[in-house]
């Protein structure tokens, strides 16, 4: 097994490098001008032409590939925004981490309740409670993000105030990252007002952002389930007068579990990218409202290390449910 | 129970009802934190480098200037710089320093920290140019190749030397942009000045996390008057809802950007909790009439226009109310704003008859352009297209209404291709040249034109070429005057609406003077 993980680890590097280009290729192809969109419109074609050998924007394109590829790939280092001037890396690793926390709590969430949700759906197929599942599925994959969003403001922050509406954690607070995520930071410095804070304010974009991962993954899990409690093991286990939940739990779960780990890992990647417009309803400083604006800002260093990002986080995110198949699914060791 | 409590002393009653309070009562902010909750985060807090007002409005509390203006006006007044003279030529400007300011981190604010904020946007070769390139304002206002030299006189004393007399010059150091930075901490930190200011204004930078929050907190040491309030913070929620939400939740305590819906919502409920600071802002809307074009050249045809015209219904209609009828090509607030120009309120049968007397009894055809995207000035044109087509249908004028995406409608209008166009301008500067002169002078009416009126008058020309260069104030006021008048009868332009400025805020924020050229200034505000 671990060989076939560092097989798979040394592979991902040819995969990044490919995709440098295509990333490049594909930031190069916005149209719009970065020069141009930071002087505005009293652009003069002597200041755009300054700035464009200032940014480096005047040279052929094979050479500005090859030295975005020696500067990521040899050097490490990401380069400087051409909106704030600021080191990327410095905004990736504040960033980063508030798209993690979130990403995690939601799935958490959405596995916690999808996973019970469907199992119950598919034991008692055709109920009341079968119905529910199904339907609240539906509502979770349909229902337009940033409306749940600002209706869970509504009711939680401005009218019951039970909840804060926006942000990450109460103004009145300095906090000092460590690992960026503020739910574990605030453990490790144990401060418990800071972690109430925080707790209370991941609640309402992470319920809003469980919507879909939890829909698809209470799906998954009753149709996986409906096909394993059809086989004869578990009828035979049923037969041996097994308890329903042993049955239940320990023999067809068990069968199921690979097909939710996968749309566990796929439905986590897709979070990690950064849920743009959850993120901006709630104010959330994460990496998806910080790649749209780096699309409206013709950012062309953000953009390739932000897209670069999220790629690479897809790819472990794969890597890691691979692992975990391997783990949970015998069949998968071999191959 | 009542009688054991008290028969505790003064103190421990005191503890003991603190403690009560603070468990029943949630986390309020605390009294002396203001929470402004804005749009957008800003880019940077380097003033030289950005662009941006979520920048500017961080800065301006951090930084000063050789000059400024008084709080609600756009009218000059000293800054670090006590006062200063200027050469009968119009070409030196000499600064004298205040004694004894400091930046927050030390460094005296002397001539040579002036010539060092100036010197890194003016000299390439500057050892300090690289860190806040590509200093996009200072080129924009054309300073670059206006100032051609600035240099320290004396330890309080700046000499700036122009390559030609611009008696704008001096609203042009008051811009956020033109602050005087400390040269230690622009040294120290080089590229992240702009995420480390340092200046000698009366709040000082204390963090800034990332699309959360920046925090300021009172200068104990400022020079001048000191602020009120220890603490601000300035909230970045960019969405319009959610931020609408919190000021209604009173999270925040001054709201930016609401829109015109958002406002009738906060009155109806939060009632006396909530106040409005409101103002036309350095704008203008215009009809642009292509003066090149017949029947545009005839001006009783433009007088018939502006009659035609109900600007009082679009301002009440599709402006929900926001925004000021205008009479000049500059808005009220500016100085030098002339009141008693010849008007032109709304009379369909006065324009026919004028229409008659041009020669056009039975009115005519044309283009009507709209922008395709809203604009500060104007935020939805196609609907006051829309007004216009329908008064100009009532006297006889049948117009068509065209429009582009943005980049070619710019490109079309600034070659001349309309008849008629809408468009608007947003003031850099507080000076009447930067409406009056960019909008309607001679000069400007070349392709790529900025007149796109292709309005020429050569009276109106000399009129402006003299209050641009002399720096007589009162003279300048009286040139101005004078130019409104000459615009107002030849109506080249229709000058349509001054959208408001309008800040929402709770009740228990006082003293707050809404600033024309849009900025946010918190130094003098209380919180009751």
């Amino acid at each position: 097994m671990f060989s076939v993980i560092v097989r798979r680890i040394f592979s991902m590097i040819p995969t990044l490098l490919g995709l440098s280009l295509v990333v490049f290729l594909i930031v190069k192809a916005i149209p719009g001008d970065p020069a141009q969109l930071l002087l505005g419109d009293k652009a003069n074609a002597q200041s755009l032409k300054a700035l464009r050998t200032e940014l480096g924007l005047d040279s052929p394109i094979f050479v500005q590939y090859g030295k975005f590829v020696y500067r990521t790939f040899i050097e490490g280092d990401l380069g400087r925004s051409i909106a704030s001037s600021e080191p990327i890396w410095d905004i990736i690793k504040v960033k980063f981490p508030a798209t993690v926390e979130l990403a995690i709590f939601a799935t958490f969430l959405a596995i916690l309740i999808g996973i019970p949700l469907g199992i119950l759906a598919a034991d008692r197929k055709g109920s009341w409670l079968d119905s529910l599942a199904i339907s609240t599925s539906i509502f979770g994959v349909s229902i337009p993000v940033f409306w749940l969003g600002l209706i869970l403001i509504w009711i939680f922050g401005l009218n019951l105030g039970v909840l804060p509406m926006s942000g990450r954690m109460d103004i009145i607070f300095d906090y000092e990252p460590i690992t960026g995520m503020v739910l574990i930071d605030s453990l490790l410095q144990s401060d418990l007002e800071l972690w109430w804070s925080s707790f209370t304010h991941i609640i309402l974009p992470g319920v809003t952002l469980s919507t879909i991962p939890l829909a698809f993954i209470a799906r998954i899990t009753r149709a996986s389930m409906l096909e394993v409690l059809k086989e004869d093991y578990v009828r035979t286990a049923r037969a041996k007068g097994l308890s329903k939940i042993k049955v239940v739990m320990k023999h067809a779960l068990k069968s199921a579990l690979p097909n939710i780990v996968t749309i566990v890992g796929l439905q986590l990647g897709a979070l990690l990218a950064g849920a743009m417009i959850t993120e901006t309803v709630y104010s959330w400083p994460g990496i998806g409202t910080w790649i749209l604006s780096s699309v409206h800002a013709r950012d062309i260093p953000a953009l390739e290390a932000g897209i670069l990002l999220v790629a690479l986080t897809y790819m472990i995110i794969n890597l890691f449910v691979d692992i975990v198949l391997m783990i949970v699914d015998p069949r998968v060791r071999i191959t | 129970m009542t009688f054991g409590l008290l028969k505790l002393n003064f103190s421990s009653r005191l503890f003991l009802g603190l403690m009560v309070a603070a468990i029943c009562l949630p986390p309020v902010v605390l009294a002396e934190t203001l929470i402004f909750g804005r749009g957008g985060d800003s880019v940077g807090l380097d003033p030289a480098r950005v662009t941006d007002g979520e920048s500017f409005n961080v800065t301006d509390h951090i930084f000063e200037n050789l000059v400024t203006f008084v709080p609600g006006t756009t009218d000059v007044t000293a800054g670090v710089a006590s006062n200063w003279e200027i050469s009968a030529n119009g070409l030196t400007y000499t600064f004298t320093l205040r004694d004894g300011i400091k930046f927050h981190d030390g460094t005296p604010l002397n001539a040579e920290a002036v010539v060092f904020s100036f010197e890194r946007q003016l000299n390439e070769k500057h050892p300090a140019y690289a860190f806040g390139a590509p200093y996009i304002y200072f080129k924009a206002l054309g300073l670059d190749t206006l100032i051609k030299s600035v240099a320290a006189a004396a330890p309080n004393k700046v000499v700036f030397t122009l390559t030609k007399p611009e008696a704008p010059f001096l609203s042009s150091l008051g811009m956020q942009a033109f602050a005087i930075v400390s040269p230690t901490a622009v040294n120290k930190y080089k590229e992240d000045f702009a995420r480390n200011p340092v200046g000698s204004g009366p709040y000082v930078f204390k963090t800034w996390v990332k699309n959360q929050k920046v925090v300021l907190e009172a200068n104990a040491d400022y020079w001048g008057e000191k602020a009120k309030i220890q603490k601000l913070v300035f909230r970045s929620i960019p969405d319009n809802n959610t931020r609408l939400m919190e000021m209604m939740g009173q999270k925040i305590h001054v709201m930016d950007n609401p829109a015109p819906d958002d406002i009738k919502t906060l009155k109806e409920k939060m009632g006396k909790s909530i106040q409005f600071a409101q103002r036309p802002g350095l704008n203008v809307a215009y009809l642009a009439l292509n003066n090149k074009k017949k029947p545009f050249d005839n001006v009783l045809v433009r007088q018939a226009i502006h009659y035609a015209i109900n600007k009082k219904a679009i301002i009440a209609s599709v402006y929900a109310g926001n925004a000021e009828p205008a009479k000049n090509p500059m808005p009220p607030t500016l100085w030098g704003y002339n009141d008693d120009v010849k008007t032109y309120d709304y009379n369909p049968v006065k324009a026919k008859e004028l229409l008659k007397q041009a020669g056009y009894r039975d009115g005519f055809k044309v283009t009507l352009w709209a922008m395709p995207i809203p604009r500060p000035y104007m935020l939805d044109p196609r609907k006051v297209a829309e007004a216009i087509q329908g008064d100009l249908a009532a006297v006889g004028i049948k117009a068509q209404i065209v429009s582009y995406e943005w980049g070619t409608y710019l490109d079309k209008t600034q070659k001349g291709e309309h008849d008629m166009a809408l468009m608007g301008w947003t003031g850099d500067i507080g000076d009447p040249d930067n409406f009056l002169y960019v909008l309607l002078d001679k000069d400007n009416a070349k392709v790529p034109a900025q007149n796109i009126s292709f309005y020429e008058n050569d009276k109106l020309h000399t009129i402006l070429m003299e209050a641009k260069k002399t720096t007589d104030q009162k003279k300048r006021i009286t040139l101005y005057k004078q130019a409104q008048a000459i615009i107002a009868i030849d109506s080249p332009m229709i000058p349509l609406a001054h959208s408001l400025d309008i800040v929402p805020m709770l009740t228990t924020v006082k003293h707050f003077v809404i600033d024309p050229t849009g900025r946010r200034q918190f130094s003098r505000v209380t919180l009751e």
